[in-house]
């Protein structure tokens, strides 16, 4: 057990993954090499303890190379795709998404993620937290729309400043302040309770913003350069 | 396709798998995606499959 100690479940994913698609590899080039007459003969191969019709041993292989194999390391791999896109890492692999975070990870940022990301009210996936839409509905967008960023930004048909695509979610906010004191006893809150609840009013209309302005993301601006620079101090 | 094809493709397809998994990029994420699953879906379901069922008919099976 002491030496599984300190190693994540994802890593260990990773590693099965890698360890199969590695398998595989070697399976199936030992059926590319292997002449169809061969995948046919009814010769006996001797395995160890066993002796097994050739065919028998092929077929054995096919199932295992073409199938079982593929099968495990999509699964696998997926994983990864599903998963391990949570986290804020994932998230600025993209060179867009710098801005984002080198302003939250700025301990001079006054802006709204900067503060939740300073003083660790959110302690992890702070992206994902903020910015999927609760319940399974909101976890099935947030993958098309992953799908979608991963075309957008592989082939290039972005353009920046980038921005969201549908008006944000105030029930994300609500999530985690919604119901507790603080937010209670704000009367401010009770009166605006339906335009809250409509999304017609943000909560950035009166909290301030969450990430730099359009205008400070846009190539050109004094601010570009110093927020698109690689982003180091994540935690 | 026959058996060498098939097999060359899942050995691309792992390929880019085991590159994806290693990098964790956009780009591996979108070859693995957009281009690994297809192939490994095609060789599954198009190949091996088939020749399974083939083989249960050839057996009166099915």
């Amino acid at each position: 057990m002491s030496l599984l100690e300190g190693i994540d479940f994802a890593t260990i994913v990773r590693a099965l993954g890698i360890l199969v698609c590695s398998v595989g590899i070697v399976f199936c080039l030992w059926l590319a090499l292997t002449s169809r007459e061969r995948l046919r003969s009814t010769s006996v191969l001797r395995l160890g303890y066993i002796d097994l019709p050739a065919v028998s041993f092929y077929k054995l292989l096919g199932l295992f190379a073409m199938f079982l194999i593929p099968l495990a390391a999509v699964t696998l791999a997926s994983h990864e795709l599903f998963v391990g896109t949570k986290e804020t890492s994932a998230c600025v692999q993209c060179h867009v998404m710098r801005p984002y975070a080198n302003d939250m990870v700025d301990a001079e940022s006054t802006l709204l993620a900067a503060r939740h990301y300073r003083n660790r009210w959110i302690h992890e996936k702070q992206c994902y937290q903020c910015h999927v839409d609760y319940g399974f509905g909101g976890t099935l967008m947030a993958k098309m729309d992953g799908l979608r960023h991963l075309l957008k930004y592989t082939s290039r048909t972005y353009r920046e400043p980038i921005g969201l695509v549908r008006p944000f979610n105030n029930d994300n906010c609500m999530h985690c302040h919604g119901g507790t004191p603080k937010y209670v006893n704000e009367g401010m809150h009770e009166l605006m309770a339906d335009v809250i609840a409509s999304n017609e009013a943000t909560c950035t209309s009166c909290h301030g913003d969450s990430h730099p302005s359009r205008d400070q993301r846009a190539p050109g601006h004094a601010d570009y350069e110093h927020l698109m620079r690689p982003v180091e101090g994540l935690k | 396709m026959n058996h060498h094809i098939a097999a060359l493709g899942v050995i691309f397809g792992l390929l880019l798998t085991i590159i994806f998994i290693l990098d964790r990029g956009p780009y591996s994420a979108f070859a693995f995606t957009f281009v690994a699953i297809p192939i490994l879906a095609v060789v599954v379901v198009f190949y091996y499959l088939r020749e399974v069922l083939r083989e249960l008919r050839s057996r009166d099976v099915l």
